[in-house]
């Protein structure tokens, strides 16, 4: 696994495979991360880290008790649990030891326990058969471009203000077709390879 | 080392009908003389006479007060009042109202001369602050406060001479005519002061006013004082940008030149200071620039301060066509003004009526398509279109990261806006939406 | 002292400089009509058919647009003009004369005038028009050579001639010498193929100060170092980057797409991160991307970001030194950071509790909560157990199925199936093919990278090193193109031939699918892959050289 690969693998998750933009994965997060820059960082951070702990949980499952045992029927299951555990985990452990940080992101952490993004990440990593490194830094960067988008669609919602189309289209055909829009400029990204 | 100003314009200079008229005196001075007791420096002066008292030329007829400046009578003769007038920043303020005898007897009580040679430190400061010199480039500030905090502080004085702003041609002619007392004033100031260089910046559209000092210079004393050209760029002419342009720094947000350790004075309050020490007169008077395409004879003028602006345009033969707009100052930076028995203030530099086909077209305003010129534009690094947006959304958060406080009001970004958004009059009424508190209005 | 600073009243300044929207607009025309002079004697006259249909689409849908949604005007801007010129440019010289219609009205109406018309849009909208279409990617990719004296109608089946991208991606330099890339003489879009012109009207641009040259030269700038810095294997640095340079929609793209003012950033240190970004992107999907050219996508992409470029371009305050800005903004993110501090858990214990009480005290709805969902849990392992054991013959048994189907198809001659202990790293499996026991060939999995990503796919080879047959397992080709190439009226091709095959040049060949020549090209050095696998397997047999016989892993 040389370093090539794993900037192959970054570069992917950030661009061709955006989370967001490309396979619609976390878009089931909060309405006000999609309104509200400062709302979009926030919620950017809680899901890279629920991505990156419940990445390595079931990386850890997968390769040292599901395959082994040959019981990769379980996955679905597991990988479940797991994420739900994960969340738990990351929920508890700021509230207790970084208080500050939790008491930011209190609101926005339960909806991300619900969030495909999440499982999405450790199931593509499992499907891909990636090393544990590969597996991390595609949910971190996975992590980094759902926030990117997030941040650029709520800037853009602040800037441009969706409220001069027809009226038919006010509301979420807008921001739908906004976000048609965004994921047409990452279609160029389609099939990149980094060697 | 040549340092750069950022953004700026290149307006044309409309300067062709005045630059080569000689500074004049009124034929016929003028019959009332109002004078403002708020010279538009910040404070107001305590008015010392009443009505029906007889005044001389010279004689204070208002002492400073909470950082006003001390007002001269400007003609001799009869106080009329002592009441509210027409201001040329618009409204009714009070003024004291002279008539004026026509004999320009001069107040006998005036200080005597002071040799430029000898004078100190301590003596020109006084001089100045009992003559009532405020900076006459623009700030109206009183002059003897700026030379004060110099003091120790300043190893540059820069002497403003770019005027920029088009029609405007008073201190060009100011250089040309009076050419010796402002030379003589510089040198004066440089060895008071003690500052390690001076500077005189003139702009490169006014290459005579340039010989005529470089001929000063080489009678007088070579070498302490510098000559600098610099391109005729809007607004090379307001302090912190000459700053910049001369010695590569930046005055601070909020600061003044002092505390870059410069000093910037105006050629207008060079000559003023000139007066007050080689005359011991006090400012009474003040070269202004008569222009703009509907007056019938554009010229410089040597008038009194308080003479009222119809007086002014009546020593120019009127107007040959109707004004649509009457500003005091250039067409950038100017006051418009709606009643012309406002008077000359101290700090007026110029009267310009502009005609129906010198004023913009009347384009409506389109929205902004973002092309970056106001950005590119603006001297003080702001970005208007982003405040622009700001304000189109009401989002008054975003405001203290543009700094909409540090505008210089040079309207350089209204200029250049393709859109026609009235660009800097909105960057001003947003100072008030900071969260801080702002001006108060 | 309590008194009120007075302020002057004032008006706005009594003088404008530069133009309206329009005179900038009509600017970028100007700049404009070199190029597409240039076209036309390229192309023929055929390019200003599209164009005129073009701008006739894209000013008609404005006209109609502001009409139906009840605003003023803005025809009259002439940026519907711009956008349609632009918008043509982009096309082959062979396009049909709805494809700039279908790009001009979704240009003018979603991407502009849904977000409120200029200057709010936040998306270029020619650019967007032009990549809708790649939907169409047969008629985008139908390219006339140049000088080829086109005839005003369409020519449907015009020969689709090689762009200088097409060799690039090949990692080869362009048969043609500088001028030929300056003036644009070669296939491509007809607008984009003409470097020098274009340069003469992004000059003019600069000069009338209708687009500032920080985005345009940071582009190029950043593309020419990049392609400077990795060149590709034997070729020369400089006619590399000089390649890179003029081929593909590279200048079009920076003098009249990214600097296009409505969408890109307005602050000076902005406009050149966008810039360095476009190229970054251009160059990363040029060197990796399955499109031929990633300029336009490059664009789009940072067209989204221009508003967090805005926030972090800011300008340094006026009379603050050139990291004090930063370091304020790295001040105030630290202090609102260095809130967060790691904590002792401590449990504070109520007056008069035993130690432990309250956790006593919560154990009961924990226990509670923690056995219903270990219930849950359990009964859904269950299930799934139970399904699995239910399902695992089945699967087994239709796994067999399509093993045979499979064989069937790559190599028909066989009727046994073998997995093989040889192993190869070019090959993810190599298994044996036998009908009764005498072996009649191997069938090698490969994995070729496609258009869309990793097509998995299974070559068929007899003893005599020929092709038996292909099968695609799996593949992320588009469904209406690139699948073209997974059918077997292409994949026939390959039965019987044996050597390197190739899908250009002379010898060999293989004829492409049109506007599927990622994916026929991959098929190919799939192909190309797996005979050279086998080739390699006579030569060492595995009976006498143990050296890639790896017993008993399998």
């Amino acid at each position: 696994m040389t370093s090539v690969h794993l900037a192959g693998v970054a570069v992917v998750a950030l661009l061709s495979e955006n989370f967001i933009l490309v396979n619609c994965l976390g878009i089931g997060t909060h309405t006000r991360a999609f309104e509200d820059a400062a709302q979009a960082r926030r919620t950017g951070l809680a899901l890279t880290m629920g991505m990156v702990l419940t990445t390595l949980l079931c990386w850890l499952a997968d390769n040292l008790v599901l395959i082994p045992l040959g019981w990769t029927w379980l996955r679905t299951l597991l990988f479940t649990l797991l994420s739900l555990l994960s969340l738990c985990l990351i929920q508890h452990g700021l509230r207790l030891f970084i208080p500050e940080l939790y008491r930011r992101l209190k609101d926005i952490l339960p909806g991300i326990a619900a969030n495909c993004a999440v499982l999405g990440a450790a199931f593509l990593v499992s499907q891909r058969s990636y090393t544990l490194g590969a597996a991390l830094l595609y949910a971190l960067f996975g992590g980094v471009g759902a926030t990117v988008v997030l941040m650029s669609y709520a800037g853009l919602r602040e800037d441009v203000g969706f409220d001069s189309c027809p009226r038919a289209f006010r509301g979420a055909p807008i921001s739908l077709i906004t976000a048609g829009l965004m994921a047409l400029a990452l279609v160029g990204f389609y099939g990149l390879q980094i060697a | 080392m040549r340092h750069k100003m950022f953004g700026g314009i290149h307006p044309a200079a409309r300067k062709e009908s005045t630059r080569r008229k000689a500074l004049a005196r009124m034929e016929k001075e003028p019959e009332w003389v109002i004078l403002p007791l708020d010279q538009g420096g910040g404070g107001t002066a305590k008015a010392l006479v009443r009505p029906g008292d007889r005044v001389l030329v010279g004689q204070p007829v208002a002492r400073e007060e909470g950082g006003g400046v001390p007002i001269h009578a400007s003609v001799s003769g009869r106080v009329a009042a002592v009441e509210d007038q027409p201001h040329p920043w618009g409204g009714q303020y009070p003024a004291v109202v002279l008539q004026n005898d026509g004999r320009s007897t001069l107040y006998d009580a005036l200080p005597g001369p002071l040799a430029l040679d000898t004078v100190t430190r301590a003596e020109l400061i006084e001089r100045v602050r009992e003559s009532g010199i405020v900076d006459m480039g623009g700030s109206g500030q009183p002059m003897w406060n700026r030379l004060e905090g110099a003091v120790g502080r300043a190893d540059t004085l820069i002497i403003d001479a770019m005027e920029c702003e088009p029609y405007l041609s008073a201190d060009h002619r100011l250089m040309l005519d009076k050419g010796r007392a402002v030379m003589q004033t510089v040198r004066a100031l440089t060895r008071t002061l003690g500052p390690e260089r001076a500077v005189m910046v003139i702009s490169g559209d006014k290459l005579n006013a340039v010989e005529a000092m470089e001929r000063r210079l080489a009678m007088q004393e070579k070498g302490r004082v510098e000559l600098r050209t610099m391109a005729a760029r809007y607004p090379l002419d307001s302090e912190k940008q000459i700053v910049q342009a001369v010695t590569g720094r930046e005055v601070p947000p909020g600061g003044e030149p002092a505390d870059v350790n410069c000093l910037v004075v105006n050629v207008a309050t060079v000559y003023a200071i000139g007066q007050c020490l080689l005359k011991g007169l006090p400012l009474v008077r003040r070269a202004v620039t008569v222009s703009g395409g509907a007056v019938s004879r554009p010229r410089n003028l040597w008038v009194p301060i308080g003479t009222p602006f119809h007086d002014l345009l009546k020593a120019c033969d009127g107007l040959k066509e109707p004004a649509a707009q009457t500003l005091m100052g250039g067409p950038l930076r100017g006051i418009p003004q709606g009643d012309l028995n406002a008077p000359v203030l101290k700090t007026t530099d110029a009267l310009v009526c502009l005609a129906e086909w010198e004023l913009p077209k009347p384009v409506p305003e389109t929205v902004c398509i973002r092309c970056g010129k106001c950005v590119a534009s603006c001297p003080m690094h702001l970005t208007p279109v982003l405040l622009y947006q700001a304000a189109r959304k009401k989002d008054w958060n975003r405001l203290p990261a543009l700094h909409p406080q540090d505008c210089i009001q040079c309207g350089c970004c209204t200029a250049v806006c393709p859109a026609r958004i009235p660009l800097s009059l909105l960057v001003r009424t947003l100072q008030k939406h900071l969260p801080e508190g702002g001006e108060s209005a | 002292m309590n008194q009120t600073v007075r302020v002057p009243r004032r008006v706005d300044p009594m003088l404008r400089l530069g133009g309206s929207t329009r005179g900038m607009m009509a600017d970028v025309l100007v700049a404009l009509t070199p190029n597409l002079l240039m076209s036309v004697f390229l192309f023929g006259f055929r390019v200003l058919v599209l164009t005129a249909v073009s701008v006739a689409a894209c000013v008609g849908a404005e006209f109609l647009c502001r009409r139906f949604m009840g605003k003023e005007q803005t025809v009259g801007d002439l940026s519907a003009c711009v956008t349609g010129v632009l918008l043509a440019m982009c096309l082959p010289s062979t396009a049909p004369c709805w494809a700039p219609v279908i790009g001009g009205v979704f240009a003018i109406v979603v991407v502009k005038q849904f977000y409120g018309g200029l200057g709010r849009n936040f998306m270029n909208p020619a650019l967007t028009g032009r990549m809708l279409l790649c939907a169409f990617p047969m008629m985008m990719t139908n390219w006339a050579p140049a000088l080829q004296g086109l005839s005003i109608q369409e020519t449907a089946d015009a020969v689709s001639t090689a762009t200088p991208l097409s060799y690039l991606q090949l990692g080869l330099l362009p048969p043609l010498d500088h001028g030929q890339m300056l003036l644009g003489q070669h296939g491509g879009s007809f607008g984009e193929v003409s470097v020098f012109m274009i340069l003469l009207g992004g000059g003019y641009l600069m000069m009338r100060r209708v687009i500032s040259p920080r985005i345009p030269l940071s582009f190029v700038g950043t593309v020419a170092l990049l392609t400077f810095l990795f060149p590709a294997a034997e070729v020369s640095r400089v006619d590399w980057m000089t390649a890179q340079l003029c081929s593909g929609g590279l200048m079009l793209g920076a003098f009249f797409m990214a600097a296009d003012c409505a969408t890109s950033p307005v602050t000076p240190r902005g406009q050149s991160m966008f810039g360095a970004g476009c190229g970054i992107l251009t160059v990363l999907l040029r060197y990796f991307g399955s499109y031929p050219d990633g300029v336009g996508w490059a664009i789009l992409t940072m067209n989204c970001m221009v508003w967090l470029l805005d926030k972090g371009g800011l300008p340094r305050r006026f009379g603050t030194r050139r990291m004090d800005g930063l370091r304020l903004s790295l001040e105030r993110t630290l202090g609102s950071l260095s809130e967060i501090k790691l904590v002792r858990p401590s449990r504070r214990r109520e007056e008069g509790e035993l130690p432990g009480e309250s956790i006593v005290g919560q154990l009961g709805p924990w226990v509670k909560s923690a056995l219903a969902l270990g219930g849950t849990v359990l009964v859904m392992g269950m299930l799934s157990f139970a399904v699995h054991r239910f399902t695992d013959l089945p699967i087994a048994q239709q796994a067999d199925r399509e093993q045979q189907a499979l064989l069937a198809q790559v190599m028909p001659q066989a009727t046994l199936g073998a997995e093989t202990p040889y192993r190869d790293p070019r090959a993810v499996s190599i298994g044996a093919g036998y009908r009764e026991t005498e072996l009649m060939g191997y069938y090698v999995e490969v994995q070729t990278s496609g258009f869309g990503g990793m097509i998995t796919m299974v070559v068929g080879v007899d003893l005599n090193g020929e092709v038996t047959g292909v099968a695609v397992l799996d593949h992320k080709e588009t469904a209406s193109t690139g699948a073209r190439a997974l059918e077997g009226a292409f994949l026939d091709q390959f039965t019987g031939r044996s050597g390197t095959l190739r899908i250009t040049g002379n010898g060999n060949t293989i004829q492409a699918v049109s506007g599927a020549t990622m994916t026929s090209r991959a098929i190919t050095a799939g192909v190309n892959r797996a005979l050279a696998v086998v080739a390699d397997l006579e030569m060492s047999d595995p009976e006498k050289d143990d050296l890639n016989y790896t017993d008993g892993e399998a």
